[in-house]
């Protein structure tokens, strides 16, 4: 079924304007807005990727509510939309049944003041004790550097009940140097009952900041939303902007994107299996050998894009510059010479005995857990979801590259770094086509203009860690409200799932298996 | 030199080396994981900074807090003094008795974890817990490692063990695996791979350094020290084992006491490098693994007992 | 006065006064009157102490006591092993009597003194009685009198819980008087009028069935008083229930009156023990001793966390006394009077650090009024001296040194490796697994004292209760100190004990070390006194500390010292995120959970019941399966099944191989003999 025939499913009388960029929009009243999402989220299947809200009052007199339902085999989208009245913010939650909604309900709330009625566990997420009743940043009438008062509101963390039961709090200030994220483990000893994490310790306003701003200007700041995947989220956001500028982007600028996000994956990847089998089990030999061997290929983003985080290369139209004949063969030789030596290090840890132990059963995420919280990339991949944006929503230049998606179905922290050196391995053979690709269209233009007016639409991208959705709406040429979602922001939750049943000093293990982005989450 | 100058000497020598020990092994680490790694000599500077720095204290701590890192180190420093470790026969070798020498440890060990409890952190309490747990369950395999070491030298000294050391063991060789049993118990005790990663920064997966994480200035000098020279003491006491040679005697004179350090260093050297072997080749235990390492250490003394027994333990 | 008179006049003197504080008990009607019955107690108490020290001070031989005896005839009689036993129960009752001065006044409300003031007082005369008869009826009367005593006590406070306790505690005890009362009339002939000693005579008259059915009887009476598993149970319900003062009386001296019994009955009728009852008393000794120090871990009040290791230190003593009846019996002499002295240096360590550490749990109840260890905590800072004294009774419970009961390990740890140098394969083989076991118990007791110490003293305090307590009262804390102060004492001075002991402990005790030593290794070691040892060991220790703390004096010039919050990460935190005594012995649960008994259940209920993720989570422990289900059942099922269980061996589970191999030793020399 095609998001045409889904739609009229769900909402036979709604009328329905054609699939624009892959995406349908279906208009539904408030009161049907839970049977909707219920009906495409439990009968037809499909996994809600973003869910967020825009403050119409200027226009409409009432807030907007979408959510992003995927469908993935007709390589579609979604977008349910519906209106909340300004004058009484109360929307009914779709919690109870479509647990993924589950965090963006709540920030939506703190966000937003809309109140998510009959949601299970309507405590505040984004804002901590410290924020005062009533603030809500991304509405228009608040001023983007309006100062709080400091306020004393109630901010319990879940806990459990029975003598001997007692809490482990970490962070946000942790012994490594790490990204700030505070961690509430309820155990009666070693064994994890449950597990909470307190999070958004970064808020920065990001998107409180792009209101206003051209494309170009937000570039920078989408960038910066989690520093480690500056090139995947410039590509989705520039892909949105692109779309609602109707603007084509040259067939050698979408090659020279997949190298950059294929570079930016491999990094990574080599950086989260030296960091999961050295630091988080002490075979430090791996965790030496694997962050020299990362060294190399972050001097190879510095030499070809003038830092070390693959940053300022894609925007809006195509790249920041073209790559030639020298700079391919750097990076092939670069990343030839880095997998040779990674492949053989990890070769072995991943023989060791003592390492596997360690590795096998630890943090097992089920299937209907992911299914469930929606979880996005490895971690859905490694617990049995076949989902890859790059393949069941073609972009950039990743519907002509060959692509094969590894998928397992442990589930453990053994099968995210498998996946992950799977994904190593795909990374390097796409670039190696990629840069044939290159070599062959030397000359072609590689950027377009983009001037994006009005309309709103989506931009995704699969970063390294998993799926980056954006929606961006424009109004006069500048940003009239932009979300970026980082897939950091759909898992974090899985902790609650992965953890219980570990011992507590196999979180740092689990953790790292997932290395979510604390910055991504709260911008 | 008299028994108790002996005594005197060999503290103040393993005391004087003990910071060596944990440069060392840090050293090699470095070394075999292609790094270039911190000076060797670092311990002793930390060490010597820690003293001059202002102790902080946390309000919920008691007087046992206080108190606890003197016992900690009183504990490491008569360990050092009575076990044959640079000399042999001197006036406390008789306190060398190995359930005295337990003894000894364990109360180092209780006053560590009192004070990790103390401070009422919850980091401090899981170190606590697992600190107590891999004492407790080494206790039986250290004794019974120890005691077939006595039944072949007629005396439960492990001072007199050094009879059966070296070429002992090659004439005994079912005493083998009780020195196996005694080196998984070193690395246990001294929180060393596979149970405990002295170098992490994860909170969550110490066990020694989160006793330690309340404890700063002088305080933690004092700890430090103790461990250092309870982890020297250990090696000093393994490497003494398998090569008894070098060890000063009562009437030997003030060369023969120059001669001992070099030789002290050398093993110090020798087993560290074989700790920094091990630590670099192996990821951690798993923590709810540990009864494998525990047992696995107790079945080694047992090993020796029964083969001994078959043997007729000659 | 000589010491003869001093005897003679002492221990019927505390009987007199101990029967005026049951009057005077019974009379009151105020404090006044109730304090005067604590002090009649405690002055019996020192008239008995004085008596019995004097008796093994002056080592006279038994001695006849003018106070007429109570049924048919037979006096009372002290001799060594009675003596001993008086001793500890005098200096006991003596601590006990001194703090229930206060104790008993303050707790009035919940232990009526009426009934607690003359029951302790009939209690101490029941054991006392015991301890002197030397006829059969009386010393059943007398122990009737001690067991119904404390079960009165046992449901003092009234509680439902309580008397469900007791009455438990009253049918195990009636059950071991029952067994008795036939044991002694299989073994006297049916008459009353016989004298304990005249027990052992008829005996080589009796059918070989009639023995073994009287020695099975009167080991039952005496090992279920005793707490020996299997008939242990009782014994962590009861203890705890009675006030402080009587749990300390029954911890640290009732159950070593049942080992008083033992051996009393063991030394006239069964002098050489047959060995299969020795290896059972050592084995059921041994195994009893370690599912109670696991429990200890377990237990989550403070006073049950005691009564399950007094249950561990007598299973201990019975696996001394097993192996010292096999070694004796295998003419073994000097190794089994060894033995049976670090057995009696071990009676008297416990009788005094259990005691100050009911005591002491006592003192906390009345600060914190709760015995929960969960609620507690923080109570260092508020009751620094008691802490102080607590954890010098935590050490010597653990036991560590320099305190009596290491001193008692050591010599039974000399004794086990000279049990490897008599070249008897059943004696090396119960002395490997001895030393094993021994040590076992050791490190788990440290976890246990430890953690009964630093979850009731340090941290912060987990209930208002805790936060509001104070230092107790002189009164209640001085015995307890002293307590502490005479268990380190003995530790140190333990090898100049043997006056007090039943046997004396030679010097060749400590240096027992059977096997052929090379003449080079023994100089070595030999050089100085080894008799010394305990105190050499002790002033090195408090040498060593000196040096430690001076140089901590030394090195550190500055010494500012700044009182901050503990570190928090950030986010503020409380007592609800320190470490629980539940939580500390975690890894032990996980690791012996083969063993343990207590489950955790978890129980989450949703919020929303069409969304299975998000609940509430509540955790509680559950007692998996009773002794019966545990240990019986899967016996039984062991020995229907061992053909199909065969393959089994080949499970790769390290502990079951050390298991399997202490069990091989024992049974390959079982057959070899």
């Amino acid at each position: 079924m095609n998001a045409a025939a889904v739609a009229r499913s769900i909402a036979p009388d709604a009328a329905l304007s054609p699939p624009d960029e892959g995406r349908l929009v279906v208009p539904v009243a408030l009161g049907d807005w839970e049977a909707a999402a219920r009906a495409l989220h439990a009968d037809h299947r499909l996994p809600l990727d973003l869910l967020w809200a825009t403050d119409d009052r200027a226009a409409s007199g009432s807030f907007g509510l979408h959510a992003a339902f995927a469908l993935d085999a007709s390589h579609e989208w979604i977008e349910l939309v519906t209106a909340v009245p300004g004058a009484d913010p109360v929307f009914p939650s779709i919690t109870p049944r479509v647990m993924a909604a589950h965090w963006y309900e709540r920030a939506v709330q703190d966000m937003f003041g809309l109140t998510a009625a009959g949601h299970p566990d309507p405590r505040r997420l984004v804002h901590h004790e410290n924020v005062p009743p009533g603030t809500w940043p991304l509405r228009k009438d608040f001023p983007w550097d309006a100062k709080l008062p400091w306020a004393a509101e109630p901010h319990p963390l879940a806990t459990v009940e029975g003598e001997g039961v007692f809490q482990v709090p970490v962070g946000p200030i942790h012994a490594g140097v790490i990204e700030p994220g505070h961690f509430r483990f309820s155990v009666a000893g070693e064994r994890i009952i449950t597990l909470e994490g307190k999070l958004f310790f970064t808020h920065k306003g990001v998107e409180k900041l792009l209101e206003g701003r051209t494309a170009a200007a937000a570039m920078p700041f989408v960038e910066r939303v989690s520093g480690d995947s500056a090139a995947s989220h410039a590509l989705a956001f520039c892909q949105a902007v692109e779309a609602v500028a109707r603007c084509r982007v040259p067939e050698r600028a979408r090659v020279l994107r997949v190298l950059a996000v294929e570079l930016e994956r491999f990094t990574m990847h080599l950086h989260d299996v030296a960091n999961i089998c050295g630091m988080g089990t002490g075979f430090t030999l791996l965790a030496a050998g694997g962050f020299r061997v990362k060294e190399r290929l972050q001097r190879l983003s510095a030499r070809l894009f003038g830092n070390r985080f693959f940053r300022g290369f894609v925007l809006p139209g195509g790249t920041a510059r073209d790559l030639g004949a020298p700079e391919l063969d750097d990076i092939e030789a670069t990343l030839d010479g880095a997998w040779a030596e990674a492949s053989g290090l990890f070769q072995i840890g991943l023989e060791s005995d003592s390492l596997l132990d360690r590795l096998e059963t630890t943090g097992v995420l089920s299937r209907d857990a992911a299914w469930a919280y929606g979880a996005k990339g490895i971690a859905a991949r490694a617990s049995g979801l076949d989902r890859d944006s790059r393949r069941d929503h073609p972009h950039a230049a990743y519907g002509t590259l060959p692509l094969r998606v590894p998928v397992r179905t442990e589930g453990d922290v053994d099968a995210r770094v498998r996946i992950r050196l799977d994904e190593m391995a795909q990374a390097r053979a796409l670039v190696a086509r990629g840069a044939a690709e290159c070599r062959r269209s030397q000359g072609a233009p590689w950027s377009a203009p983009c001037e994006p007016a009005d309309g709103d639409a989506l931009g995704w991208t699969e970063g390294w860690r998993g799926q980056i959705l954006d929606w961006v709406r424009f109004r006069g040429g500048v940003i009239d409200r932009a979300v970026v979602r980082d897939p950091s922001f759909c898992n974090w939750p899985l902790f609650g799932e992965l953890g219980p049943g570990n011992i507590v000093p196999d979180f740092p293990l689990c953790n790292k298996s997932l290395n979510l982005s604390y910055s991504g989450t709260d911008l | 030199m008299s028994p108790a100058l002996l005594t005197l000497v060999q503290g103040a020598i393993v005391v004087a080396l003990a910071p060596l020990a944990p440069g060392l092994v840090r050293r090699f680490k470095a070394v075999l994981q292609g790094r270039q790694g911190p000076p060797t000599l670092l311990p002793y500077w930390t060490i010597a900074t820690l003293f001059r720095k202002e102790t902080v204290v946390s309000q919920s701590a008691s007087w046992v807090f206080l108190a606890a890192p003197t016992a900690v180190l009183a504990s490491s420093l008569l360990a050092a003094c009575v076990l044959p470790l640079v000399s042999r026969g001197g006036a406390l070798a008789p306190l060398s008795h190995l359930l005295a020498v337990s003894g000894i440890w364990m109360l180092g060990s209780v006053f560590l974890v009192l004070g990790g409890l103390d401070p009422g952190s919850a980091f401090g309490g899981m170190g606590a817990s697992r600190e107590m747990t891999i004492s407790a369950f080494l206790e039986p395999a250290l004794v019974v490692s120890l005691a077939a070491l006595a039944i072949a030298s007629g005396s439960p000294a492990v001072d007199a063990m050094m009879d059966v050391a070296g070429r002992g063991l090659l004439l005994r060789p079912w005493l083998l695996p009780a020195v196996g049993g005694l080196a998984l118990v070193a690395l246990g005790e001294n929180a060393r791979y596979p149970v405990d990663n002295p170098a992490t920064h994860l909170e969550l997966t110490m066990v020694h350094e989160a006793m330690l994480l309340e404890y700063s200035g002088p305080h933690l000098a004092i700890l430090e020290l103790a461990s250092a020279v309870k982890l020297a003491t250990f090696a000093l006491l393994l490497a003494n084992l398998l090569v008894p040679a070098g060890l000063l005697r009562a009437g030997a004179g003030p060369l023969a006491a120059a001669a001992a350090v070099p030789a002290a260093i050398a093993k110090l050297a020798v087993t560290m490098g074989g700790l920094a072997l091990v630590e670099s080749g192996m990821a951690k235990l798993r923590l709810y693994r540990l009864p494998e390492f525990f047992f696995g250490a107790l079945f080694l003394g047992l090993t020796s007992l029964g083969i001994g027994l078959m043997a007729g333990f000659k | 006065m000589t010491a003869g008179q001093a005897v003679a006049a002492g221990l019927p003197g505390a009987a007199l006064l101990w029967v005026f504080a049951a009057i005077a008990g019974l009379a009151a009607r105020g404090p006044r009157v109730r304090q005067l019955a604590h002090a009649l107690l405690a002055a019996g108490s020192a008239s008995g102490l004085l008596a019995s020290l004097a008796h093994q001070l002056a080592a006279l031989p038994p001695l006849k006591l003018a106070a007429p005896p109570i049924l048919f005839g037979a006096p009372f009689v002290v001799d060594r092993l009675s003596a001993f036993f008086l001793m500890l129960l005098h200096g006991v009752s003596l601590m006990a009597a001194w703090f229930g001065w206060r104790y008993g006044e303050d707790e009035a409300a919940k232990y009526p003194p009426r009934l607690v003031v003359p029951l302790t007082a009939v209690f101490c005369l029941g054991m006392h009685g015991v301890l002197l008869s030397s006829g059969a009826a009386s010393f059943l009367l007398f122990w009737e009198a001690m067991s119904v005593s404390s079960f009165f006590l046992v449901m003092a406070d009234g509680t439902a819980d309580s008397r469900k306790a007791a009455l438990l505690y009253l049918a195990v005890a009636q059950a071991g008087a029952l067994a008795l009362l036939v044991g002694i009339g299989v073994l006297g002939g049916g008459s009353a009028r016989v004298t304990l000693a005249a027990l052992g005579t008829g005996l080589p008259a009796l059918p070989p069935a009639s023995r073994t059915l009287a020695l099975g009887l009167v080991a039952f009476a005496f090992t279920s008083k005793a707490g020996l598993a299997p008939f242990h149970a009782w014994l962590p319900e009861a203890h705890p229930r009675a006030p402080s003062q009587v749990s300390a009386l029954m911890s640290g001296v009732m159950l070593k009156i049942a080992v008083y019994g033992l051996l009393r009955f063991t030394s006239i009728c069964w002098p050489a023990l047959p060995d299969g009852w020795s290896l059972a008393l050592a084995a059921l000794g041994l195994g009893g001793a370690v599912v109670a120090v696991i429990s200890a871990n377990i237990a989550r009040d403070i006073k049950r966390i005691l009564a399950w290791s007094s249950v561990e230190n007598l299973g201990l003593v019975f696996a001394m006394f097993g192996f010292s009846a096999l070694a004796g019996a295998h003419g073994h002499p000097r190794l089994a009077s060894a033995i049976l002295g670090a057995m009696f240096l071990h009676v008297f360590a416990h009788a005094l650090f259990k005691a100050g550490l009911f005591l002491g749990a006592g003192a906390v109840l009345h600060g914190a009024h709760t015995a929960k260890i969960e609620d507690l905590g923080g109570l260092a800072n508020r009751m620094p001296r008691l802490s102080a004294a607590m954890l010098a009774l935590a050490l010597a419970a653990a036991p560590l040194p320099p305190f009596g009961a290491f001193a008692a390990e050591w010599l039974l740890v000399e004794s086990l490796l000279a049990s490897f140098g008599t070249g008897e394969l059943l004696l090396v083989a119960v002395g490997a697994v001895l030393l094993t076991g021994v040590a076992f118990l050791a490190g788990m007791a440290v976890f246990a004292m430890v953690r009964l110490f630093a979850f009731t003293f340090l941290a912060e305090p987990r209930s208002a209760g805790a936060r509001l307590a104070a230092e107790p009262p002189a009164p209640l804390r001085s015995p307890v100190a002293v307590l502490a102060l005479a268990g380190l004492a003995l530790g140190v001075l333990a090898p100049w004990a043997s006056p007090l002991l039943p046997i004396p402990l030679t010097r060749a005790a400590w240096t027992v070390s059977a096997p052929p030593a090379p003449a080079a290794a023994r100089a070595a070691t030999a050089a100085a006194p080894v008799s010394a040892l305990p105190l050499a060991l002790a002033a090195a220790l408090a040498g060593a500390l000196v040096c430690a703390w001076l140089a901590g004096r030394l090195l550190a010039p500055g010494r500012r010292v700044r009182r901050v919050r503990t570190w928090d990460c950030g986010q503020p935190i409380d007592a609800t995120m320190e470490y629980t005594a539940t939580g500390f012995s975690a890894p032990l649960r996980f690791f012996l959970r083969d063993i343990v008994t207590a489950e955790k259940h978890l129980v989450f209920s949703r919020v929303h019941p069409a969304n299975p993720w998000i609940t509430r989570g509540s955790m509680e422990f559950r007692k998996a399966a009773g002794a019966v289900e545990r240990i019986y059942l899967p016996i039984a099922g062991f020995i229907e099944g061992v053909g199909a269980r065969l393959k089994l061996l080949q499970n790769g589970v390290i502990q079951f191989y050390v298991a399997l191999m202490l069990v091989t030793l024992m049974l390959t020399l079982w057959v070899a003999l």
